[in-house]
């Protein structure tokens, strides 16, 4: 009786050893395509296996009854099913979904471009910035190498699908930045005040953006500051034009960086021709400190703060008068503070939270006027986004921006006075949802309502995108939008009782991106309606102003970028056709704005040598002609310039110099030395012929070098 | 004999439940002598689906995670498309921080987690000037927390090694942090536990070109 028990006891054991069951079948997607590699097993076991490239499996298992057979397979949600392991072989067909929120999922991209460090399938990084050859370290400049933007050499500000300067607004970490550009003479180009290295994103969109953002007609370029230093170092930089050294320092939760530049363009020149006579070289000092702070596990407050001061003055053709030149002369403080906070409050919620300020006192003297000029603004802002599940979130806050503008305006010779003083209170509150109610599509819906104290006068504003997944590769996306800006701060000096300009977008986007290659084709329509006029010869006269403008512009922007053909050689190509027309300001007919040359395209190319760790950078721009008004003529800007040209060049070499890292930079602009003209400019007095004799626009000298060192300690 | 009959039956029904449930160890072993075999993709998947499996049945044991995340780095480098290894380097980024939460071994994970950063790397060299001082800042954390970590001295060495030579990398700075790593490794071979070992080879071929 023992030994049979025994016995028994070991033969059962054993039986239930060796009775393995075998567990197959097939795993494939919705679309009815195999899977291969998807892991399939047994919930809480051991046994299971992956599938093979015709997406079959096949395992042995010695568990029985009733269990939980689970496949998974990246990209795709997890699936189980309940099984019962009572026969010799179970088979049991997977049909997985893929996850929206999978990393190739539908991203809304019409009018957007995207750079981040992460994502890497976006179109540019931030690197891209400063080693675009055209740009010579300038955000704005590098920006105008992307499609729907004019290359306007005599300005500098980013001029966006027909539209004007001012009708561009820029974001650092969601708050304004009144004053993004730097302060220079007219018909000289501006840069931007920021240094490229301090942000890690950039998101500039050409046209229907977010509801988040308000207060520009054409174009939000939004730039994010790196979060954290890496380490505690110091950077030195010596340039043909100044030199500037910053020092970071870095503990486990705090960090500062404080920084120091000077620019004079004296030493320059002097070697270097350039066109006018220069009373007051080029000169800048700046100021920064860069503060962060992480408050909570994922909360970081960022603080930062510049200041620069920058003076200049040269001889220029006074138009009043043949022969005769005036000094002018500009100068210029700024200072910029930007205090933002971010957390993730649990539960699905994050708050952005922050106020910035900028201070800008501009002071130009055209030696016959002068024109002092002070702005003060303050922008505070909070806002919620809500993620209910991964496909569908909501996103609200509000913004209040106080803007103060003076200006004196002088004539030397007549003692003439005028000063302008406002302030505006600007409200708005948005609102913004977007949701994915099927796999491939995705839908934002915004709202945004805005009032003015100044103008006395309210708006709301729509904001609809969409975009549908074609294939794996390819999406089309649509984008609506409404956008109102406040009338810039020049045409409120002789009367306030005027009203917000708008304009209108409709962009049909469509995106192929494959394996480090993307091509976006882009078309757009954009109708302005209300914009300011006046009477150019009544300027001062404020019962001349009205809001009775309007113009529109429509084109198409073509986009490619290549990382993947040659190593280590990458190149992008981009086209813009734009049809613009407007009747504003003191345009007496509809006509096409200087701003806007019809076709423009460039290529930039860079390729790095790893045997003398050396880039080197091309870029190439074309653009055909710029209207410019002939007074000669008897119609209005019926002028065209000729077309522009510039190739610019450049090599950064990576070395070390006394056991330091080193960067040395060169490049060359417009390295042909094309004389490019951007427009004319007119005597406003006849000759004795009785014609009005002109002066081109160009820009200081024809071709400009620099070589710069940047070290690492 | 009764006793015995009982201690026999209880013996057999524990052999019983040893089949179905087998070691965890040898589980672990056996897999990674099958990682250490792959040739094709197909291999490191089925490598990829045991640990998986490993882990999801013994969520409670970091070294399941690990050795999952350890193979996600190494199938990243298989993978050509860029998109799909960050896909695959996202996955073992969560596996990493799972071993964490159940108070894995800090000094091998955050190792871990400086590979995973080179892997980042490889995705665009572009990103070196981002992820190769993360890598470099959570590698040496691994040190602090062990110095006597191979693993860590190895992949600190390599990353020198690949940052270019005028940012302080390159053979010559990296050669010491290599042979540090080579001394750790001998004194590691007498482990024998499922305690990370990996590396000795890889420290050997880039010691060898170093020199």
């Amino acid at each position: 009786m023992r030994t049979t028990t025994l016995l028994l006891a070991i033969l059962l054991s054993a039986v239930s050893i060796s009775a393995q069951i075998v567990v197959k079948g097939l795993v494939s997607d919705s679309k009815g395509e195999v899977l291969a590699g998807a892991n399939v097993f047994i919930k809480g076991s051991y046994d299971g296996t992956a599938t093979i490239d015709d997406g079959s499996f096949s395992f042995k298992t010695s568990l029985s009854g009733k269990q939980t057979l689970v496949a998974t397979f990246i990209g795709f949600a997890n699936q189980e099913k309940e099984i019962l392991l009572d026969a010799k072989t179970v088979e049991v067909k997977f049909t997985l979904k893929e996850e929206t929120n999978r990393i190739n999922d539908v991203v809304i991209s019409a009018g957007t471009y995207e750079t981040a460090d992460r994502k890497r399938s976006v179109t540019l990084q931030p690197l891209d910035i400063v080693t675009t050859p055209s740009a010579a370290g300038d955000i704005y400049g590098a920006l105008t190498a992307l499609p729907g933007t004019a290359t306007v050499g005599e300005d500098g500000r980013l001029f966006v699908r027909g539209g004007d300067g001012y009708e561009t607004k820029t974001f650092i970490d969601g708050l304004l930045s009144k004053k993004p550009y730097s302060s220079n003479v007219p018909d000289l180009p501006s840069r931007g005040r920021f240094s490229p290295f301090m942000f890690s994103g950039t998101t500039f969109s050409t046209g229907g953006y977010s509801a988040e953002y308000g207060q520009a007609l054409s174009s939000a370029l939004i730039l994010n500051t790196t979060a954290f230093p890496q380490k505690t170092q110091t950077d030195i930089s010596l340039m043909t034009i100044g030199g500037s050294v910053s020092q970071t320092l870095k503990g486990d939760k705090t960090s500062v960086s404080l920084g120091l530049d000077y620019t004079n363009l004296g030493p320059y020149f002097q070697i270097v021709s350039n066109k006018f006579t220069m009373n007051q070289y080029p000169e800048s000092v700046g100021a920064s400190v860069i503060f962060r702070q992480k408050l909570t596990e994922s909360g970081i407050l960022k603080v930062f703060s510049t200041y620069s001061g920058t003076r200049f003055g040269l001889k220029y053709p006074d138009l009043s008068q043949q022969g005769a030149m005036s000094n002018i002369a500009i100068s210029n403080q700024n200072s910029y503070t930007n205090i933002s906070f971010s957390d993730e409050l649990g539960s699905g919620w994050f708050m952005k939270t922050g106020v910035a300020l900028t201070l800008d006192e501009n002071n130009l003297n055209l030696e016959t006027s002068t024109v002092d000029e002070g702005n003060r603004n303050v922008q505070a802002k909070i806002s919620f986004k809500k993620t209910f599940t991964p496909n569908v979130s909501l996103l609200f806050g509000a913004e209040e921006t106080f803007n103060r503008f003076n200006q004196n305006y002088k004539v030397v010779s007549t003692f003439f006075t005028n000063s302008s003083n406002f302030d505006d209170f600007g409200s708005a509150l948005f609102a913004e949802t977007e949701f994915r109610p099927i796999n491939g599509l995705a839908i934002r819906a915004g709202v945004r309502g805005e009032h003015s104290t100044l103008l006395n006068d309210q708006n709301v504003a729509a904001r609809l995108s969409a975009a549908v997944k074609l294939t794996k590769s390819a999406q089309v996306s649509v984008a609506y939008g409404n956008f109102y800006q406040t009338p810039e701060e020049n045409l409120l000096r002789f009367t306030h009782s005027l009203g917000f300009e708008q304009a209108n977008h409709l962009i049909v986007n469509y995106q192929w991106e494959k394996s480090d290659r993307i091509l976006r084709v882009e078309a757009y329509r954009k109708d302005y309606k209300d914009l300011v006029t006046y009477n150019s010869t009544e300027f001062w006269n404020g019962n001349l102003y009205a809001n009775s403008g309007r113009g529109r512009a429509q084109g198409i922007d073509l986009f490619f970028r290549d990382r993947r053909t040659f190593k280590s050689f990458e190149y992008w190509v981009s086209y813009s056709y734009v049809d613009s027309k407007r009747k504003y300001r003191d345009y007496p007919t509809m006509v096409t704005p200087s701003f806007a040359p019809s076709h423009s395209a460039s290529v930039v190319g860079k390729k790095w040598v790893q045997s003398i760790t050396t880039q080197f950078g091309m870029s190439a721009t074309f653009a055909t002609g710029r209207p410019y008004n002939n007074p000669n003529s008897s119609s209005f800007m019926d002028g065209r310039t000729a077309f522009y040209n510039d190739i610019s060049i450049n090599c950064s070499h990576l070395r070390t110099i006394l056991d330091k890292p080193t960067i040395i930079y060169l490049s060359i602009n417009n390295l042909l030395g094309r004389d490019n003209v951007f427009g004319y400019r007119y005597y406003t007095q006849p000759n004795a012929q009785g014609v009005y004799e002109s002066m081109p626009v160009k820009s200081e000298s024809k071709r400009f070098y620099f070589v710069g060192v940047f070290i690492t300690i | 004999m009764k006793k015995l009959i009982i201690t026999a039956i209880a013996l057999t029904m524990l052999g019983n439940v040893m089949a179905q449930q087998p070691n965890f160890e040898s589980a672990i072993r056996e897999t990674l002598t099958l990682l250490d075999s792959a040739k094709t993709p197909n291999d490191m998947q089925q490598v990829l689906g045991r640990f998986t499996r490993i882990s999801q049945a013994e969520s409670n044991r970091w070294e399941a995670f690990y050795y999952l995340a350890y193979t996600q780095i190494n199938f990243s480098f298989w993978e050509k498309d860029g998109d799909k290894k960050d896909a695959i380097l996202d996955e073992a980024q969560k596996s990493i921080d799972k071993a964490l939460e159940i108070n894995g071994d800090k000094s091998e994970l955050f190792a871990l987690q400086g590979f995973l950063y080179q892997g980042r790397i490889q995705v665009s060299s572009m990103r070196g000037m981002t992820y190769s001082p993360k890598a470099a800042e959570i590698l040496e954390k691994a040190i602090k927390e062990n110095p006597e970590n191979p693993r860590a001295h190895f992949l600190m060495g390599q990353n020198i090694y690949y940052t270019p030579a005028m940012f302080g990398g390159g053979s010559k700075n990296a050669l010491p942090k290599f042979q540090k790593a080579k001394e750790l490794f001998e004194k590691e071979n007498s482990k024998s536990g499922i305690e990370p070992k990996w590396g000795v080879k890889s420290n050997q071929r880039i010691l060898d070109k170093c020199s």
